[in-house]
């Protein structure tokens, strides 16, 4: 045959070019060792100097390292890092830059990068499931200050800290929900009387998880607790994202919101929005669920001082104001906590990070109503 | 001029399953010849013409001298030049249409709807290899020479699609001719238009080509366009050319049914070849002897049909017996036509139409003798 | 044999010396760079799905099948999704049709309102668009609700079920199908239609028998295009399904991705049947082509398109018109508006009015990044429709009029694209990119590499509808003057090309800004786009400053294509 088919051509030269490029097949991994070992050796040096170091030594021997590095690179799904940034770079002759995305792109940009041997970050500020991921994999260089040691003790993770928490707490319209006809208790919203006024969020397993447990060590059969949430899911119109749900609450399409994040609520009502998550009397409804937000190092940072440097930003004064200005619960205990006094449940981290398919599968389950939809 | 030998053209055909010896079947492409070892040619200044009907194979034949076309087979030259030339053992030349130098007039005229009259003749020139390239001005003044001659000077800036059918066929026909080519094909050229401006513009095209002295190959299946234009007609039927010569020849002496049946409307009579003498013939007939000269060389007892156009017979209401060829019948229709009448005639088992003077008119059932003067009758072989 | 022997023969040229049949010529560079950029684009993402979907540690598997599809709800998702999907493709197609038809081919009134009809809702961001709908036309708190409660009782319209989901799907694709067929009817003769007309049809037979057939390849493509990307959606039934427990097959797909580890092998099980599902319909979108001149409307002969007279239905359709224009622009655009003027979202009363400001125009002016990231989609925006359309134009013609071998896979090709979540582009770009000499991995060019990727099936669809259109005759006779293959495309087929062409150049610039699916995981600091911000405003939960954003996206937009509708009207075909 003489004419040489486009087919030909065009499969063979693309397969070429992309094994040319990768070296291999996706998911071998692997690369890039040799620039690793080099900048992981000197990322190293440098934490194990500061780690060793304390008081103002410590923090001048840092700020020295960290304004000869001048640079610094985070991978982030959290929303004040704006903020933050801001402050540090005033204080500091460093220059950020910032990647954002939602916290399953960073993970999945870290990974990437990281298996190609590219060292785009210096450090990751992200959600507990994530971080955790992160140090399974064995990209986290521990951080060691005092700083750390005032933080909650939730928040005292292996290699990475908590900065801030989220809360969840559960929400409602102050012109739909009468002054005394807030819910008292999750259970509650089981009873027909919420039958369409209650919204669950469709991602919300972690909270799931942690209220699973709650009602377990509370002495209820797993039987028993999946029914109690398959009744508030009757009762429930589903929504994703919770940006959607806070806006949807404020515009009344339900009454209340069962998984809100505190924040949420309490910048929607200073902007005048009718939410509330306090009651006109007594206490909020416990227990609040808390799901920590944290920052760790990366063992392969071109810039290892000017991350720890931006850690110890972040729990200092300065940057646990940023998150209380945005409503947000930050991880240094302060005089005025906001979560005084209340019941709170942690979201089971590791039970997530080893179970993850079962809990999704079960939420999923939840959400529809009872009805078995999601298999494996 | 223009010499074209055994060109071979096929078609893929549908595919079909064929049984092969060993019991399992194969999928074959059947092959259909669109042209099928054709050859002849074009003498220098001659309006040469392709005439037959839909899928004889005639326009698969020009397009493929244009070289929008890929015969399988041939040979295609214009004066020493060859166009394409494939023969088995020898390498296979096929140059590119746009390295032909020819000019097309294509049936749709394709004039560019997004150009101006202008632009769309200037085209081929500005499209020119640099170097033979004419300058801006030079392109400029042969475009409206070229659009003076067709008239259409006035319109040059006008859109092109804003012309009407015979403008914008003249618009065609000039951007064929802009770059004075060698040989001019035309496709059907004028099917497009309406009657009255399909007559006006045959003889302005005749004209044209005469003027200009551009040799050309004409396809048309209008075998009044090919008589009236052509300085020599090839009929195709088939893939095939089955008869070639000048317009007369081709109307007065077909030399086969399919010709004759084709180009305009002619009686036919069969019959047995009694005798011969020379080229004078003697032909029996169920209904008469008829006395006929032809070239054919054919014995006697060959089994014939004889040809004759309606308007080469005479209509008489009595009876000439000193002439050759008389047959008596009856009138069973009639048709006033403007310019001429038509009369069927019944005779014996032959129903012959006669064209006649509109001054002519024979009521039906009338007795009449049909006259067949022998110089106007063909020999056509039964095939 | 020489069976497939290309139409134009360019094998051998009868005088050139020996050493030029060694170099290709400028056709053959041209036509191999387009073939191989498609396929290279193409096959990267397409070998990384399948690699995950089909390997695992250990080998080949099939348990991505297995876990997205083997279970006992999945019929009932699959028909969902497919009532959706194909509820969706009917209604844009119908909408999008008629519209395009009473736009060019007849005598309509307010003719200027269809440019913003078929761009505005492509504009505004899916979830802006439908919450917008929620606020209008929720049983709870839907202001259309509220108007109409008086006559018809409370709630008496839902968008949370499956037609309201088909409803707010396929007015949000409609201007797709518009921006196709208005391309077609164009290039189309209305004498075709006239003497229809002559022959004693009424205008409904005309328009289903005569006007229908003609355009039949843009209709095709139409449909396959909405099909296939209703069957993607999720923003919609998200948002919309959810509430009432409608849950569609995309859902999966959601949460096999979603969990850890994100399961790569189901969703690129699940993605495997969609392509199965979008490569058939590219290849019934050929045959239906196929029938080649049937569609070629653009011929050698001229004609001067005359409006079809509406007469009595004039009024009619100009109600119909104003009405449409209301519901699909005015009223989400005036919720947008509404709500950027607001701090919260509340329904509309007095006391709101008096509460309104600009505050959040103003954060925006504000943001450093949001000129930036303006400028970097607009070059974005541009940089990809115009490779885009470019290379498309290319790959038509070789598709719809070379007899190139293969040419059918470069059409199945450069669809696949279509079917492949932005998520596992954005992974197989990174991947690739990361270890390729090539540096452009953190720049704006892996970025426009994925807009390519992903605007590609479109811009294909475009392109050879238009390349559909045009009679073989107009190249012939451009050949036979003399011209090159280069000069017969760029002076001939692109100008006839051009109001397709111009149509999917539109369209890939409007929906570029809206993309986040892989621009999230591919752009980096300092390279951000729209669309990331908007990302990030509505993970901030700034609702209103999203608004305003959104108000910001469609003014410019809309700037930007008017400009290159008054640029496109000088170039092409002038039949207006």
């Amino acid at each position: 045959m003489r004419n040489r088919t486009v087919a030909t051509v065009i499969a063979s030269s693309a397969i070429g070019l992309l094994l040319a490029a990768c070296g291999g097949p996706p998911g071998s991994g692997g690369g890039g060792a040799d620039g690793s070992s080099e900048a992981e050796k000197h990322a190293q040096q440098v934490y194990d100097k500061i780690n060793g170091l304390s008081g103002q030594e410590r923090t001048d021997e840092l700020v020295r390292l960290a304004e000869e590095e001048g640079e610094l690179s985070i991978y982030t799904s959290n929303s004040d890092m704006d903020d933050l940034v801001k402050g540090f770079e005033d204080a500091y002759d460093i220059k950020v830059s910032v990647y954002r995305g939602n916290s399953e792109s960073v993970l999945q940009r870290v990974l990437q990068e990281q298996s190609a041997g590219f060292h785009g970050v210096d450090t990751v500020e992200t959600n507990a499931l994530e971080l955790n991921v992160l140090n399974k994999e064995g990209f986290l260089a521990p951080y060691e200050s005092e700083l750390r040691d005032q933080v909650r003790e939730e928040g005292q993770a292996e290699n990475w800290t908590a900065s801030r928490f989220n809360v969840f707490v559960i929400g409602w319209n102050t012109k739909l929900v009468k002054p005394g006809e807030e819910p008292k208790t999750l259970e509650e919203l089981a009873d027909p009387k919420w039958k369409g006024k209650v919204s669950l969020e469709l991602s919300d397993v972690d909270w799931f998880a942690a209220m699973v447990k709650y009602y377990e060590d509370q002495g209820m059969s797993e039987a028993e607790i999946v029914e109690l949430f398959k009744k508030i899911s009757s009762n429930s119109k589903v929504v994703k994202g919770h940006t959607v749900q806070g806006e949807l609450l404020s515009a009344g399409q339900f009454s209340v919101a069962a998984s809100l994040y505190s924040h949420t609520v309490d910048k929607a009502a200073e902007a005048g929005a009718p939410v509330s998550w306090h009651p006109s009397s007594g206490k909020p409804v416990e227990p609040i669920v808390l799901r920590p937000n944290g920052i760790g190092l990366m063992k392969t940072a071109q810039n290892p001082a000017a991350a720890m440097l931006f850690v110890d930003w972040e729990l200092r004064e300065e940057g646990q104001q940023v998150f209380a200005d945005k409503f947000r619960i930050g991880s240094m205990p302060s005089d005025s906590d906001p979560l005084e006094g209340l019941e709170a449940v942690e979201v089971p981290e590791s039970e997530l990070l080893d179970n993850g398919k079962k809990w999704d599968d079960l939420y999923a389950e939840v959400v529809k109503g009872g009805e078995e939809v999601s298999g494996g | 001029m223009l010499h074209i030998d055994n060109l071979v053209k096929t078609f893929d055909g549908e595919r079909r399953k064929r049984a092969r010896s060993n019991g399992k079947e194969e999928a074959a492409a059947t092959k259909i010849f669109a042209v099928n070892d054709v050859s002849f040619e074009v003498g220098e200044g001659e309006l040469f013409t392709l005439l037959g009907p839909s899928g004889c194979g005639k326009t698969t034949t020009l397009r493929a001298i244009a070289g929008l076309e890929k015969p399988d087979a041939g040979h295609i030259a214009v004066g020493e030049r060859v166009l394409f030339s494939s023969k088995p053992g020898e390498k296979t030349v096929n140059v590119p249409a746009n390295s032909r130098g020819l000019g097309m007039v294509f049936q749709s005229y394709a004039i560019w709807p997004h150009m101006t009259v202008f632009n769309n003749v200037a085209f081929p020139l500005q499209v020119m290899k640099r170097g033979e390239r004419p300058a801006k001005r030079e392109i400029s003044e042969r475009v409206m020479r070229v659009l003076e001659t067709m008239e259409l000077g006035s319109y040059a800036n006008r859109q092109a699609t804003k012309l009407s059918g015979g403008q914008q066929q003249r618009l065609a026909l000039a951007r064929a001719i802009v770059i004075e080519p060698t040989l001019l094909l035309l496709d059907e050229p004028l099917s497009n238009l309406d009657a009255k401006l399909r007559e006006s513009l045959r003889y302005e095209l005749k004209r044209l080509q005469r003027e200009l002295g551009i040799t050309s190959v004409y396809v048309t299946h209008d075998q009044i366009e090919a008589l009236a234009l052509s300085t020599k007609i090839a009929v195709m039927s088939d893939g095939n050319v089955v008869q070639l010569g000048r317009p007369r020849e081709i109307y007065q002496n077909p030399n086969n049914k399919f010709v004759a049946e084709f180009i305009g409307t002619s009686n036919f009579i069969s019959g047995v070849v009694s005798a011969h003498r020379g080229e004078q013939y003697t032909v029996e007939t169920n209904d008469g002897r008829l006395l006929l000269d032809s070239a054919a060389d054919m014995p006697g007892g060959t089994e014939v049909v004889v040809s004759v156009r309606p308007e080469s017979m005479e209509l008489y209401e009595e009876s000439r017996p000193d002439l050759p060829n008389e047959w008596r019948g009856s009138v069973l229709t009639r048709a006033f036509l403007g310019d001429s009448v038509d009369h069927v005639i019944g005779v014996g088992k032959h129903e012959l139409r006669v064209r006649c003077n509109p001054s002519i008119s024979i009521a039906p059932g009338s007795d009449v003798y049909v006259r067949m003067p022998p110089e106007n009758l063909s020999l056509v072989p039964v095939n | 044999m020489t069976t497939a022997s290309p139409a134009l023969g360019q094998e051998t040229v009868a005088e050139p010396a020996r050493w030029r049949r060694w170099l290709p010529t400028p056709k053959m560079l041209i036509l191999g760079m387009v073939g191989l950029a498609i396929g290279y684009l193409a096959l990267v993402p397409l070998y990384y799905l399948l690699w995950g979907t089909f390997f695992d540690g250990n080998g080949v598997t099939f348990g991505g099948f297995e876990r997205a599809y083997g279970h006992s709800q999945i019929l009932p998702l699959i028909g969902n999704s497919l009532w959706f999907a194909i509820g969706a493709a009917v209604l844009s197609l119908v909408v999008g049709t008629s519209l395009a038809y009473l736009n060019v081919r007849t005598d309509v009134p307010f003719k200027a309102l269809f440019f913003a009809a078929s761009i505005v809702p492509l504009i505004i961001p899916g979830i802006l668009y439908t919450i917008s709908w929620i606020f209008l036309a929720s049983p709870d708190i839907g202001l259309i609700n509220r108007l109409i409660e008086p006559v018809f009782g409370s709630g008496a319209i839902d968008i949370f079920t499956i037609w309201g989901m088909v409803w707010v799907e396929g007015l949000h694709l409609s201007p797709i199908v518009f921006l196709l067929m208005v391309a077609a009817f164009r290039s189309m003769d209305p004498s075709l239609e006239e003497s229809a007309l002559m022959s004693g049809a009424t205008r409904w037979q005309v328009f289903r028998k005569v006007t229908v057939p003609l355009t039949r390849p843009a209709i095709v493509a139409s449909i396959l295009i909405m099909v296939v990307r209703s069957l993607e959606s999720f923003e919609v039934p998200a948002l919309l399904g959810l509430q009432n427990g409608i849950y569609v097959f995309t859902s999966r797909i959601y949460f096999v991705l979603r969990s850890y580890p994100p399961d790569f092998g189901a969703a690129g099980a699940l993605a495997v049947g969609l392509l199965v599902l979008a490569l058939i319909g590219v290849a019934m979108a050929n045959i239906v082509g196929k029938s080649g001149k049937n569609f070629q409307t653009v011929t050698g002969k001229g004609f001067r398109p005359r409006p079809m007279e509406l007469g009595k239905w004039r009024p009619v359709m100009g109600v119909a018109i104003v009405l449409y224009f209301i519901l699909t622009v005015i009223a989400p655009l005036v919720v947008l508006l509404y709500t950027s003027l607001l701090k919260f979202y509340t329904a509309p009363s007095w006391d709101v009015f008096k509460t309104m400001t600009l505050d959040n125009y103003r954060e925006l002016a504000g943001m450093s990044k949001a000129m930036t990231a303006l400028q970097n989609s607009l070059a974005l925006g541009l940089g990809s429709a115009t490779l885009v359309m470019a290379f498309m134009a290319i790959a038509a013609w070789i598709v719809v009029r070379s007899r190139i071998r293969g040419r059918h896979l470069l059409d199945q090709l450069a669809f696949v694209p279509l079917v492949i979540p932005g998520l596992v582009l954005g992974l197989a770009l990174s991947f690739v990119y990361l270890r390729s000499p090539i540096p452009i991995y953190g720049t704006l060019f892996i970025l426009l590499i994925a807009y390519v990727t992903r605007y590609m099936p479109y811009g294909m669809r475009y392109a050879v509808i238009s390349m559909h259109q045009i009679s073989n005759e107009l190249e012939e006779s451009a050949q036979v003057s003399g011209a090159s293959w280069w000069q017969t495309f760029r002076r001939v087929l692109l100008p006839l090309l051009a109001p397709g062409l111009l149509a999917g150049w539109v369209y890939i610039l409007v929906v570029s800004f809206r993309e986040l699916s892989s621009s999230i995981l591919l752009y980096s600091p300092g390279n951000e786009v729209l669309s990331i911000l908007i990302f990030e405003q509505f993970e901030d939960g700034e609702f209103t400053v999203l608004s305003a954003l959104g108000v910001v996206m469609v003014l410019t937009l809309i700037l930007l294509v008017s400009i290159a509708y008054k640029l496109g009207a000088k170039v092409g075909l002038n039949r207006n």
